[in-house]
């Protein structure tokens, strides 16, 4: 029986900025399991990246927890101390972000940066580290890695960059790696190259990988659970065939009518109307005003998740009916 | 536009990752041709670099002791064998003005850097760690900011004592806080930065995350401070010592020279103060020209 690495339960998160103060989590649900990489989708603020912060309790100054449990293999994450909370980042969970060459510290060579993170972690010594930091950048596919160790961040590429930064991230072979949409600013060949070298990676280092990523194709081909995140809400959580073949969320449906249809040429395929304004409250369901299938009863109240299938659950009073569908 | 394009932007790095990945381990475009030796001429460069080496060939040019006194010389007028008079002592001006620029130097170099050896670090952990220790060191910072600079130098003289190396610690105080409010302006925005944000959530400890991620990448400011700090610096030395604070007659410094001299000025015996004068003009004006400069040319370079 595989193991329950993290376990989100009504994570709520407030951000006050100027006495006006909006919930950015609004209650989220997630499990991650030992082995099964999990893909987070959703448009941008939904609370992909928000929940990913939360996580490694790197949260935004402004921003607090007000409700809510994350247990990492048991132990809540939300009150560890200093000395646990580090030892625990970068060597139980790793983060890669966004842009890695800002990620990454300007002054200093990137062989340096990996080698700190596994001296942090294993206790090695400097030479050691050094050598495990040439080692991890080979295997991240980096051409001539003893003198590319030395290279400063802005002598890398894109992904040459975000290369290094995985090989940082995996350095101590953590056991879960969040990926923040690792790929956006690099182009579509480099794009596929640094997905499959961090599911890749991420397998052999024996760590489960959560894949936050706006392109449900993305997620399909990596991963093997699925949580689509909508208004601060995971509205549709569950295996990936099961949310992608039979969704039980009519936001889910729209997401994928929309990946589906782009290539066909003509109009890009949107979802009509706006993300909600999370500063003011949501009555009802958040998707309400967007939903083809809303009824008065869905502006009233707001929905449970409701299981459809062990393990799939989606959070929309007519889950059972949609999934039919 | 030329026909003769080059071909390197065929084998462009977004196409070919791994080839790009193979261009050499070489500074970025840019740097090499910025190293010049172009500010070797700015005025204020050379004018520095004449003061220095006049100090140091201070023996060379004047075969007088700078601090032996000789009364049977006393206040005698520029002549060919001193080439500024000599003082009220009888030691030569010329030789004197020359070695307090050692004087003046060492101590305005030193103090600033005894202000930044302190203010980094601390300026650097105000910004890191925020909330208390931040607003501790930020007010201790202001409450020596809001006294008048010599008047507060005074006071502190006062308690240790008149003497060199005090005056060394009192400047050095003064510069304190200048460095921790500027280092702690740098690195506040840098502690929201992405890859300080990224070490921390890979579990690197605060002290490292200090020295290694803030300290370096906050030098370039602090240096482009520097100059016009000695600036201020030696005005403050020669202020003090003027007041006869810190360096004492026959040690030779400017400041303590003109006051040697000033009350000679009304029986027409400019010489002893003019000179030390003209001196610490010549210094402040290399320096601040210096410390402006090189703040344009960083100002330039961030836009």
């Amino acid at each position: 029986m595989a193991e329950t690495l993290l376990d989100l339960s009504d994570l709520r998160v407030t951000i006050a900025t100027r006495g006006r103060s909006g919930e950015v989590l609004r209650g989220v649900q997630l499990r991650v399991t030992e082995g099964r990489n999990l893909g987070i989708v959703g448009e941008s603020g939904s609370g992909k990246s928000m929940t990913a912060l939360a996580i490694l309790r790197e949260l935004p100054l402004a921003a607090r927890v007000t409700a809510g449990r994350i247990l990492y293999r048991g132990a809540d994450l939300l009150t560890l101390d200093g000395s646990r909370l580090r030892a625990l980042r970068g060597g139980e969970i790793a983060i890669v972000f966004q842009n890695a060459i800002a990620a990454l510290n300007p002054l200093l060579p990137v062989g340096r940066q990996i080698a700190d993170v596994y001296r942090v972690h294993e206790k090695a010594a400097k030479s050691e580290a050094w050598k495990r930091a040439v080692v991890l950048l080979g295997e991240m596919g980096m051409p001539d890695p003893a003198l590319r160790a030395r290279a400063y961040p802005h002598e890398l590429s894109g992904g040459m960059a975000q290369r290094a930064m995985v090989a940082m991230a995996l350095a101590s072979s953590p056991r879960v790696l969040i990926a923040d949409e690792p790929t956006t600013g690099l182009d579509l060949t480099i794009e596929a190259q640094v997905l499959e070298l961090i599911s890749r990676e991420a397998a052999r280092a024996g760590t489960t990988l959560i894949l936050i990523s706006h392109d449900i194709e993305v997620v399909a081909d990596l991963c093997a659970e699925i949580a689509v995140m909508y208004a601060g809400e995971v509205v549709e959580f569950g295996p990936l065939a099961d949310v992608l073949e039979r969704s039980a969320h009519p936001y889910t449906r729209e997401l994928l009518a929309c990946s589906r249809t782009t290539g066909n040429g003509g109009r890009l395929p949107f979802i009509p109307g706006q993300v909600p304004n999370l500063r003011e409250p949501i009555s009802g369901c958040p998707f309400a005003p967007r939903c083809p299938r809303a009824t008065d009863f869905c502006r009233r109240e707001a929905p449970p998740a409701i299981e459809v299938a062990p393990g799939h659950s989606a959070a929309c009073h007519y889950a059972d009916e949609v999934a039919k569908t | 536009m030329s026909t003769q394009t080059d071909p390197s932007h065929l084998t462009d790095t977004t196409m070919a990752p791994e080839l790009s990945g193979v261009a050499p381990v070489a500074p970025p475009r840019g740097w090499q041709s910025r190293r010049s030796w172009g500010w070797l001429r700015w005025p204020p460069v050379l004018l520095l670099i004449a003061l220095v080496t006049l100090s140091l060939l201070a023996p060379v040019l004047s075969p007088y002791d700078p601090e032996t006194p000789a009364p049977a010389d006393k206040l005698l007028p520029p002549s060919s064998s001193h080439w500024f008079g000599t003082d009220p002592l009888g030691m030569d001006v010329f030789a004197r003005t020359l070695y307090a620029t050692r004087t003046d130097l060492a101590i305005a170099v030193l103090s600033v850097l005894l202000g930044i050896a302190w203010g980094l670090p601390f300026g650097a952990l105000a910004a890191y760690s925020g909330r208390f220790v931040d607003r501790i060191l930020t007010r201790f910072a202001e409450m020596i900011q809001s006294f008048p600079q010599v008047l507060f130098a005074m006071a502190l003289f006062a308690a240790l004592g008149s003497n060199e190396l005090n005056l060394v610690l009192i400047i050095g105080f003064l510069n304190f806080p200048v460095y921790l409010m500027m280092v702690r302006s740098v690195a506040l925005p840098l502690r929201e930065s992405e890859f300080v944000q990224a070490a921390r959530c890979l579990g690197v400890p605060r002290w490292r995350i200090v020295l290694r991620y803030i300290v370096p990448n906050v030098l370039v400011p602090v240096f482009s401070q520097f100059a016009l700090s000695c600036a201020y610096a030696i005005q403050l030395i020669a202020g003090l010592s003027f007041i006869g604070l810190g360096v004492q007659i026959p040690t030779p410094e400017w400041g303590a020279m003109i006051n040697q001299g000033a009350s000679y000025i009304v029986f027409g015996e400019w010489w002893p103060s003019i000179f030390p004068g003209i001196a610490v003009v010549l210094s402040v004006l290399a320096l601040g020209g210096i410390g402006r400069r090189v703040r344009r040319a960083l100002l330039r370079e961030a836009t």
